[in-house]
């Protein structure tokens, strides 16, 4: 599984390069005081989002699946590889993230817990995103597979503001202060259980599945 | 070993096309070649004994073993090349050899870079700026040198030139020697195979047509060349199938030696997989 996933790194290495370029360059702009701090953190969670998706595209135009469905690893650990793809950019962004909140800090004077905490934040989403995506990557394959990401982007997009504005909000609502503190340990929960539940689906899809 | 693989009924119905009761065996110690045209079903066997896709009836046995596509151990001693390239283009051929080192147990990386000198592959350079038998050699070179015992090869010799066919030929012939070995290949270019295979399978609209020892079949079967009376005149039992244009008549025919002595004044010529595969495909039943 491991030779899977150095798979990917070493194929989307140009497109990573792509991103930290950009990354790097949100970060001067943010630094100099351009734009916020959460425009950076969006791109992040963008990032983390994206890479696993592009690694499908990848491998569908090299007609990787039929090969990789030959090798020992089999087809579970074709799809643990790409789980962990995720799960190894979201290390990677939540890094970058912990670099930058400490740039921030250090140049800017902003309190570090509030860059890291919505960073983190935004790298959890980008995950939550992954165990959503993943499971019709795996079942509809790259092409359909990104218009279905711009479909869930959208209903989701739809459900939180559509739904804030039927609801009245102009802003999202303050978090109750119980809630606030145990916010990180209920999107960990959730993130863990969603990509438990994710891993089983797109392993049922993909044991199915005719290459 | 015995059989490398044993293929019994293999059925597979995708409603357009059925692959119909299909069974061979690859016995230890050879090469067997599955020749067809395109659309017989040769990529279907091979998937179906890939564990690519699932069969509806039928067995299949790899390796002495019975689970689809094999187990772990069984793939670790197996040896795949598919029709095209299945390496990404941003991949160096070295890269290929890291991943695939991950990947194997038995992954042997000097092998792996032995041959890649001996197939004259750049290893810096990536997959995308390589030429399709560059990319072929790379596959075979990736599939050889985790050393398995089984190789199963999809028309890895299409498309690709004489010189660079020949490479790869020899390389199944030297893979071959040891009798632990054995290899599956199809192609639908039966020179290739009339020169490297022992044993030949022949699928026609997904069905066995003929399977056996490739030169017994060969001895077996023969190509008359008569006019229509002559040909009138024959047993039809001998014949396969014919061929008639407005001059003169051909026909496939079985039990070729017993053919030439009953008709010793009718001229027989040996045949090639190309004549059996042309007169089944086209020929007219007698």
């Amino acid at each position: 599984m491991i030779g899977l996933v150095l798979k990917d790194l070493l194929v989307l290495r140009k497109t990573a390069k792509l991103y930290i370029a950009m990354l790097s360059f949100y970060l001067v702009l943010a630094l100099a005081g351009v734009f916020s701090h959460a425009m950076l953190t969006g791109f992040v969670a963008l990032f983390t989002m994206m890479l696993p998706i592009s690694s499908f595209a990848y491998d569908e135009l090299a007609r990787w699946d039929k090969y990789a469905a030959a090798l020992p690893v089999r087809r579970r650990g074709i799809v643990g590889s790409k789980y962990l793809l995720a799960l190894l950019l979201g290390a990677i962004a939540g890094a970058l993230i912990l670099i930058s909140s400490g740039l921030f800090w250090l140049l800017k004077d902003t309190a570090p817990g509030e860059v890291l905490l919505t960073g983190l934040a935004c790298v959890a989403a980008g995950l939550l995103m992954n165990s959503i995506l993943l499971p019709l990557l795996f079942k509809f394959g790259a092409e359909k597979g990104r218009l279905l990401t711009m479909a869930v982007l959208a209903v989701i997009f739809l459900l939180g503001f559509g739904g804030g504005k039927l609801l009245g909000y102009h802003e999202f609502p303050e978090m109750p202060p119980c809630l606030k503190t145990l916010f990180p340990l209920i999107l960990a929960g959730v993130l863990i259980l969603a990509l438990f539940v994710s891993y089983q689906v797109s392993l049922g899809i993909y044991r199915k599945k005719e290459l | 070993m015995k059989h490398a693989i044993e293929i019994t009924g293999l059925t597979k119905d995708y409603g357009s096309f059925k692959l119909d009761r299909v069974s061979f065996a690859v016995p230890g110690g050879s090469i067997m070649g599955l020749i067809g045209e395109n659309g017989a079903g040769k990529s279907t066997v091979i998937k179906c004994i890939l564990g690519l896709i699932r069969h509806d009836e039928g067995r299949i046995r790899l390796l002495e073993s019975d689970v689809p596509g094999g187990d772990r151990a069984v793939r670790e001693q197996l040896g795949v090349v598919l029709d095209e390239s299945t390496f990404h283009d941003a991949l160096r051929a070295v890269d290929v050899g890291t991943i695939l080192a991950k990947l194997y147990k038995s992954w042997d990386s000097a092998l792996f870079s032995r041959y890649l000198h001996q197939f004259d592959l750049p290893r810096n350079k990536t997959v995308k700026e390589f030429s399709r038998g560059m990319k072929m050699k790379l596959s075979i070179a990736a599939a050889l040198s985790h050393r398995p015992r089984l190789l199963v090869l999809d028309e890895a010799t299409s498309g690709l030139d004489p010189v660079v066919r020949s490479e790869i030929l020899d390389e199944f012939l030297s893979f071959i020697q040891d009798e632990e070995h054995a290899v599956l290949v199809s192609s639908h270019i039966t020179s290739d195979l009339e020169k490297v295979a022992d044993y030949v399978t022949y699928l026609h609209r997904g069905k066995v047509t003929l399977t056996g020892e490739r030169d017994a079949l060969l001895q077996h079967h023969g190509r008359l060349s008569c006019t229509k009376a002559d040909l009138a005149a024959v047993d039809p039992e001998y014949l396969v199938s014919t061929r008639s244009s407005q001059f003169s008549c051909e026909a496939l025919v079985r039990n070729k030696r017993e053919f030439c002595t009953r008709y010793s004044h009718l001229t027989v010529d040996p045949v090639t997989l190309e004549d059996l595969m042309v007169f089944t495909a086209k020929g007219e039943r007698p």
